[in-house]
């Protein structure tokens, strides 16, 4: 499981489903949270220096920035190469995840969710990165 | 395509919404849903809302509407259901519950519809509706459907107008 100290960014336009997402994370035992509204936020926070990001869980339909693009743009970029990635969306189409997977997401929750269900997939995305990472 | 009962209802296009709010509900909301017998809107009847999420279809299968419709006293206990937050007045600060309900129900419904069903149904954005007596005025070509759901909090709609083409 990971570190519980570890700093979790979570991202959705929607407030209710941030707060529902932060619920989730405190819930299985973060305490150290940041979120954004889009991915042009979080792209920004993730590049802030007052950060140390070790996680990101991403809505991916978002205006101005999506999800998807959040993660092409943070594997894109060598520094975030093994940064763990987990999306949520309430898709659950093939195309969609075969997309994702190609962008190279750890993991995907179609919602709705419980916390159970987001730890589960998030210690699955910690097994991926740790693999990726060897 | 579609199994149409003697209402006039299309039960394969309906029941993938009403199983897809049951899971939604219980499994984001915490709260326990039965839902009640589809019928077709008579035009005399007008329920009560306050806030209501809208999806609209428009693609070469179907088009037309899906929304969720709440008054304020159940939108505001399912809130704080989902949340974990008790508020009095529906504020835009939580008004998107209805469109993010709606959303998961959608996309559970489409699943089941686009990959068993034969639909094409596509990706969509809900609207958020709110205001007092509100109304939603629908096409007079497709019949409006409602479908009623009871739980804890109270009674809402699921309220499906939709046109095959």
């Amino acid at each position: 499981m990971y570190d519980l100290s570890t700093q979790v960014l979570v991202v959705d336009d929607m407030l209710t489903m941030r707060k529902i997402m932060m619920k989730a994370c405190r819930d299985i035992g973060f305490t150290n949270l940041v979120d954004a509204a889009d991915g042009v936020k979080a792209w920004e926070i993730l590049n802030s220096t007052d950060n140390n990001i070790g996680l990101v869980v991403s809505d991916w339909s978002m205006p101005n920035c999506t999800g998807l693009d959040l993660l092409k743009r943070v594997r894109g970029d060598g520094r975030f190469k093994f940064l763990p990635f987990v999306l949520i969306t309430a898709e659950s189409e093939g195309t969609q995840v075969a997309e994702a997977l190609r962008a190279g997401v750890d993991n995907y929750i179609i919602k709705p969710f419980t916390a159970e269900i987001l730890r589960v997939k998030l210690e699955e995305a910690q097994a991926k990165t740790s693999k990726r990472a060897a | 395509m579609g199994n149409t009962l003697k209402s006039g209802i299309d039960a394969e296009f309906i029941n993938p919404f009403i199983k897809a709010a049951k899971v939604a509900f219980l499994t984001q909301a915490s709260t326990d849903l039965v839902s009640g017998t589809p019928y077709i809107k008579p035009p005399d009847e007008e329920i009560r809302m306050e806030v209501a999420g809208v999806i609209s279809l428009s693609n070469p299968s179907v088009s037309g509407s899906i929304s969720l419709c709440f008054k304020r006293e159940v939108f505001l206990k399912i809130y704080e259901n989902m949340v974990g937050e008790k508020h009095s007045e529906i504020s835009p600060e939580i008004e998107d519950a209805a469109g993010e309900l709606l959303n998961i129900i959608f996309g559970q419904a489409k699943t089941i519809l686009n990959d068993q069903k034969g639909y094409s149904l596509e990706r969509a954005i809900p609207t958020i509706v709110v205001g007092e007596r509100l109304r939603l005025k629908y096409s007079r070509h497709a019949p409006v459907i409602l479908i009623p759901f009871e739980c804890s909090a109270g009674l809402f709609h699921l309220v499906v107008v939709v046109e095959h083409t």
